[in-house]
């Protein structure tokens, strides 16, 4: 089989989409929640941490260019535990996966269509995502291209038109900066860190694909920087629009777009930003579910991640729907559990990882 | 009387003969049967031989004897009505010899033939030469003919003359000569029906490939121009052309081309454009993958972009490839028009190709799950005009676009007289008529009508043909899970477009992958001035279009 490429520019792409994706209508609310009209300053901070986990892989991923990280961490931490990370990074893509698209089907199920049952939006997304990903990386690189102008073309257009919209923002809403100190900004950037920025590790199974792997230095942090600039300027724009409102909201950003009317014929655009958002969920449920094939049948050293992605697809669509019962459980999952959960094998054994292979210094396989 | 043992006896007997009977009645049949099958088989070696006997008579070298050559031509052609044997006495007083031309009726032009062939053969006053000698001296002193080929094989013979040359064979000498003067009845150039322009060269290809190939000379004169000729087609024997430009079409891509023409493997190639399901990559897509135009000025363009282009004898359309979804895009006008218009009618035809695309299942999916997002008087007026229409939307939309696509197909194959009868009804019929019996709601026909124009707006043919296919699954999944269906579906042609590949070019570039420099010519035009770059996925060989292209303006010093 050929080997897939992907450039740079799509990796950069990947990376932002991956950290817009179900973040965009989740985190605002998580952030303000805890932070309040502070938001915006967590969400940077949270940027910041994020950054540092990406530069973590990114630095391992240059360092072994053409291995994904469940192929050298065996070798660089021990055939035991590397495996066994191996294995929980396969389990964390699936999981994530089938969040993603929980989250997806709860909101066509909340917003649209009550009566329809969960499983039939999980399942068909899951099938089209499973169709992507057995065409391949550089396939789901160019339905990303495709899709990517659409979702921060929707960003943007809704941020234009909640400024056209007459005497929606109140730029007061932003004051007073630090009301109650600085512990509050922490906790409101903490359920960010773990979502979306740290989530970003899935990108490690990426990373041999690049043209150059040892681009993906920039390329990463950059991509979630980009995906991170946006995400600001939603938390931002739900601030300016909602104030004291937002807090108490699961998807503020809906409430946001509701409100728009511009001259009187354009208003609820709330369509317009649950198209860009299931898009952009689509693509972080193909991404996860890559990575969570191509990880197990390289745990497994397959030759080929394709004949597991049905059957891994199969798993992700239960495991959507059993995951929680119901909002309340997610939300609860989402800010309080998730990151102490997730931050082991987003960042710390990566950075364990890191450091035994700076200590040790076994170098980079090089492959056939 | 006879006793009763000699009777018993007797009746054992009977019955051993009336088994034997049986038996040797069996045994006819089965020897009938042996003996249909002999025959069928005979037949068949005998008919195998034959055909064994002829490709062999092929490979023999030209006997001195005439006689002997008339004999395996005539074994090889058979009973062919239209082949012409003209036997002509040469050489005046000192020794006459026989001659025989031998041409296809109506493959060969008859002025010429009596003026290059027959009269110079009887005027023949040289002095005949012994032998073999006499075919040379024929090509290089009696006919005036361009090209002369002196045939040495039956092959060489039969082949020329079943695609329109002659032949001459002299008595006494083993060479023939072989000639074209080609005149068979043939269209002219002709003005490009199905892809008309307002402004710019109008001419269209023929059915004739060296019309068409004459044709792509004339707009690329450069030695770079390549023509590279081969057939397809083991019975057929059917000329086709690769046409590309060296130095600017890239290796890799006319390599591959005349790969997946040798491996096509057919009898016949009857009309030109099925060698597109030959060759293309994804023969399963409703997608075309391979530009089919019949403007030369269109493929002498994509030439020059790097671009590789099949003509097919038979055929007046030539097939382009790679081409991508924005060349299907792309109509002659848009180059031959200001490109600040063109760029506005293209960015038209994207927002209508949506609309031919999605606007029934949109209007489904609305109607029937998401009323809350029309604005409510537009909601109150709809929902008036669809009061007392028996059909839920679905089904309203789907009798309309069948009835409508219906007339599409009936108005075509329809004798252009009768057309228009099939235009009248239609409008009669399936609008007014069936909103006024109440079978069909005013809006719903509003969406069938815009629906049908748009899908005409489309410039290639085969491309808007994908659109209407791709229509109804859509309207079906609006139907059952609204506009997350319409999404499901969108989201599954996606994935489908941006795994196709034609001729290794991926087909969405340059919107997927991004390929920010070929924005220039895909949903805008620029001005040509600023178009200095080949698209860079196709023209890689050779990336610089026009050095020194500079902004035009007033020539100040």
């Amino acid at each position: 089989m050929q080997v897939e490429k992907i450039s740079e520019r799509q990796a950069v792409l990947i990376t932002a989409n991956f950290v817009l994706a179900s973040a965009v209508l989740l985190i605002p609310g998580a952030t303000l929640a805890e932070a309040r009209q502070d938001g915006w300053i967590s969400m940077i901070l949270a940027t910041a941490a994020g950054l540092a986990i990406a530069a973590n892989y990114s630095y391992l991923g240059a360092r072994f260019p053409e291995e994904t990280i469940v192929q050298y961490s065996p070798r660089v931490i021990g055939k035991v535990l590397g495996k066994a990370y191996g294995l929980a990074l396969v389990w964390f893509a699936l999981q994530l996966g089938a969040l993603v698209s929980r989250n997806f089907g709860d909101v066509f199920v909340t917003v649209f269509m009550p009566e329809t049952p969960l499983i039939v939006f999980n399942l068909s997304i899951i099938l089209i995502a499973a169709w992507a990903v057995r065409s391949g990386i550089e396939v789901i690189a160019r339905v990303n291209d495709f899709i990517i102008p659409v979702v921060l073309g929707s960003i943007t257009l809704l941020f234009l038109l909640v400024f056209a919209s007459h005497g929606e923002v109140r730029y007061t809403n932003l004051l007073p900066v630090f009301e109650r100190g600085l512990v509050p900004v922490l906790r409101g950037a903490y359920p960010a860190i773990g979502f979306p920025y740290g989530e970003t590790i899935v990108m490690a199974m990426i990373l041999p694909f690049l043209n150059d792997p040892r681009e993906g230095r920039w390329a990463f942090p950059l991509g979630l920087s980009l995906g991170g600039l946006f995400l600001l300027l939603i938390t931002l724009l739900t601030i300016l629009t909602l104030d004291g409102l937002a807090a108490n909201q699961v998807y503020p950003v809906l409430v946001m777009a509701r409100q728009v009317s511009v001259a009187g014929f354009l208003d609820r655009v709330e369509p317009l930003i649950i198209v860009a958002w299931a898009l952009s969920g689509f693509l972080k449920v193909t991404t996860c579910l890559y990575a969570a094939s191509l990880g197990l049948a390289q745990w497994l050293n397959l030759a080929d991640y394709r004949p597991l992605v049905l059957p891994i697809a199969a798993l992700q669509v239960f495991l959507s729907v059993l995951l929680y019962e119901d909002i309340l459980q997610q939300i609860e999952f989402a800010t309080k559990i998730w990151t102490v959960y997730a931050l082991p094998i987003e960042f710390l054994i990566p950075l364990l990882i890191h450091l035994v292979a700076t200590v040790r210094g076994p170098r980079a396989r090089v492959a056939p | 009387m006879l006793e009763e043992p000699t009777r018993a006896t007797a009746k054992a007997y009977l019955g051993r003969f009336r088994e034997v009977i049986a038996d040797s009645e069996k045994l006819a049949g089965g020897l009938e049967r042996i003996g249909a099958l002999l025959e069928t088989r005979a037949a068949e070696i005998e008919q195998g031989v034959q055909d064994d006997f002829r490709a062999l008579t092929l490979q023999k070298p030209l006997s001195p004897c005439l006689d002997d050559n008339i004999r395996d031509l005539r074994l090889v052609l058979g009973d062919a009505v239209d082949v012409v044997f003209r036997h002509v006495l040469i050489g005046g007083q000192e020794g006459r010899r026989q001659a025989l031309v031998v041409f296809v009726d109506g493959l060969v032009d008859n002025r010429n033939l009596n003026e290059h062939f027959i009269r110079p053969l009887v005027d023949w006053c040289l002095p005949l030469p012994a032998g073999a000698e006499i075919a040379e001296l024929f090509r290089l002193s009696v006919t005036s003919l361009g090209e002369v080929k002196i045939a040495r094989t039956l092959a060489e013979v039969i082949n020329p003359i079943l695609v329109g040359e002659t032949a001459v064979l002299f008595d006494g000498s083993g060479r023939a000569v072989v000639a074209a003067v080609p005149g068979w009845e043939q269209r002219p150039v002709a003005d490009a029906a199905s892809e008309p322009v307002v402004r710019g060269p109008r001419e269209a290809f023929t059915e004739k490939l060296r019309t068409n190939t004459a044709l792509l000379r004339r707009r690329i004169a450069g030695p770079e121009m390549t023509l590279e000729g081969t057939t397809i087609g083991r019975i057929s024997r059917t000329k086709v052309v690769v046409a590309y430009v060296r130095g600017v079409a890239s290796d890799k891509i006319v390599q591959e081309v005349r790969r997946r023409i040798q491996r096509i493997r057919v009898d016949a190639l009857t009309a030109g454009d099925n060698i597109e399901e030959l060759i293309v990559d994804q023969p399963l897509s409703p997608f075309p993958q391979a530009k089919s135009t019949e403007r030369p000025d269109v493929v002498a363009a994509d030439l020059m972009e790097g671009r590789v282009a099949i003509l097919v004898d038979g055929s007046p359309f030539a097939l382009v490839v790679p081409a991508g979804f924005v060349d299907f895009m792309q109509a002659a006008d848009d180059y031959y028009n200001s490109f600040i218009t063109a760029s506005l009618v293209r960015t038209l035809r994207y927002a209508f190709l949506n609309i031919a695309l999605l606007l029934p299942s949109l209007w489904i999916a609305v109607t029937t799950f998401h009323p809350e997002m029309i604005p409510s008087t537009l909601l109150l007026t709809i929902a008036a005009t669809r009061e007392g229409i028996p059909f839920p939307a679905f089904v309203e939309a789907l009798i309309m676009e069948i009835a409508f696509e219906a007339l599409r197909e009936g108005g075509l194959r329809l004798p252009r007289a009768v057309g228009q009868a099939i235009s009248i009804v239609g409008a009669l019929i399936i609008g007014q008529a069936a909103v006024e019996a109440g079978l069909a709601s005013p809006g719903m026909v509003i969406v069938v009508a815009l629906t049908g124009i748009s899908s005409f707006v489309i410039p290639r043919y085969s491309a808007a043909f994908s659109m209407r296919i791709l229509r109804f699954p859509l309207m079906v999944l609006a139907a059952a899970l609204g506009l997350f269906g319409v999404m499901i579906g969108l989201l599954a042609i996606l994935v489908h477009l941006a795994s196709l590949r034609s001729f290794g070019v991926p087909y969405l570039a340059p919107l997927a992958p991004l390929v920010p420099g070929d924005l220039k010519d895909a949903a805008i035009r620029a001005p040509w001035w600023s178009m200095r770059l080949r698209p860079r996925l196709i023209g890689y060989k050779r990336p610089v279009r026009q050095v020194a292209a500079p902004r035009p303006g007033p020539f100040r010093r």
